[in-house]
């Protein structure tokens, strides 16, 4: 027989185990609300952390295209000018302007004053450093032909790359941007 | 009969604290996303300024490539190359008030082609040519900003014998072109 302080230890029991109830529904939302705020915050730093240099540099590209049909001071014979491209080329076999000038030499000076002067870098622009080489490749052979940098190539870049035959194999012309 | 009140309000409980966690779960979403849009958002307007700056390069382009303005004297293939002869007699045609000077859109406010290296100084006229350092084709507007892309700018140099000579340029459009 339930006496009446069966009846109220009964009762408080209950009452204290709707309190439990309450406070595990409370300590789930708190979870939910937890776990969702875990995963935003590892998609926003997904997000921003995303470095993926430039797919296509268009502007460095059109500049490599320029540089190399920029017209040198080195002339194979007579008023045969040689542009960077060809000067890359007779780099590569070890030929001479006509002034008996190595055109390995001519090439090097050329390249240096003309990024110097039309492309600006440093430690104090956006564009810390420039990469321009130029590879000769003839199946699996490969050859560096000339490689200069200007500035500093820290981390991230972007990069421009043209080619052209020097039969049998061919050249290929890169500039790299480094931020 | 107060047991039943009893158990409907425990009910009527419930449903309001359902209630608010529904509520509360909402306005969080709502300002995670809102969070989350705004992020976004400033990632766009970045990508949308690319595009502009590379599309006027294209543009830019694509003017440099109409016939008007190529260069076709050259024995191989020269991409992106401007004469700069015909460039200095489009100038001097559409400032006579000739029909090219609508040839382009009517949204373009100027085009001009400037010599970046070897850097030139002066607007180009048939007194101070070649020694000038841009060409500016018209220019409709004194207020605007000028985007462009990388050329070649080539021409007969009858020094040395006489020869032909690429130098590096750029040629720039308005951007009223974007709007």
């Amino acid at each position: 027989m339930r006496t009446w302080k069966n009846r109220s230890l009964s009762q408080a029991a209950r009452i204290k185990m709707e309190n439990r109830k309450g406070q595990e529904e409370i300590a789930g939302f708190v979870a939910i609300v937890l776990i969702v705020s875990v995963i935003i915050v590892i998609f926003i730093g997904a997000s921003l952390n995303n470095k993926s240099y430039d797919r296509r540099n268009i502007i460095l590209n059109h500049y490599l295209q320029s540089l190399n049909q920029f017209t040198t001071e080195c002339s194979s014979y007579g008023s045969n000018y040689r542009d960077v491209a060809d000067l890359i080329r007779d780099c590569h076999n070890n030929r001479r302007c006509s002034s008996g000038e190595d055109s390995c030499i001519v090439l090097n000076d050329t390249l240096k004053e003309a990024i110097n002067s039309t492309l600006t870098y440093g430690v104090n622009h956006s564009r810390k450093g420039y990469i321009f080489s130029a590879i000769y490749k003839n199946g699996v052979q490969e050859e560096k032909i000339i490689v200069k940098i200007f500035g500093n190539c820290p981390g991230d870049y972007s990069k421009a790359e043209a080619a052209f035959a020097d039969l049998p194999g061919t050249i290929t012309t890169s500039l790299q941007e480094c931020y | 009969m107060k047991n039943l009140a009893v158990r409907y309000s425990k009910a009527q409980l419930k449903i309001q604290e359902m209630a608010f966690v529904i509520v509360a779960i909402i306005i969080f979403f709502f300002i995670a996303g809102i969070f989350v849009l705004n992020l976004w958002g400033t990632g766009l307007k970045k990508d949308v300024e690319m595009q502009r700056v590379e599309k006027a390069g294209e543009i830019a382009l694509k003017i440099a490539d109409s016939p008007e303005l190529s260069w076709s004297s050259s024995s191989s293939l020269c991409e992106n190359c401007i004469d700069l002869d015909k460039a200095l007699s489009m100038k001097e045609m559409i400032s006579q008030g000739s029909n090219y000077k609508d040839f382009w859109r009517s949204d373009i406010s100027a085009i001009r082609i400037v010599l970046i290296h070897p850097k030139k100084t002066g607007e180009c006229t048939k007194f101070n040519y070649p020694e000038c350092g841009t060409i500016t084709l018209f220019n409709k507007s004194e207020d605007f900003q000028y985007f462009g892309s990388y050329v070649s700018v080539c021409r007969y140099d009858e020094k040395k014998g006489g020869y032909f000579k690429c130098e590096l340029g750029k040629i720039e459009v308005s951007p009223r072109l974007l709007e």
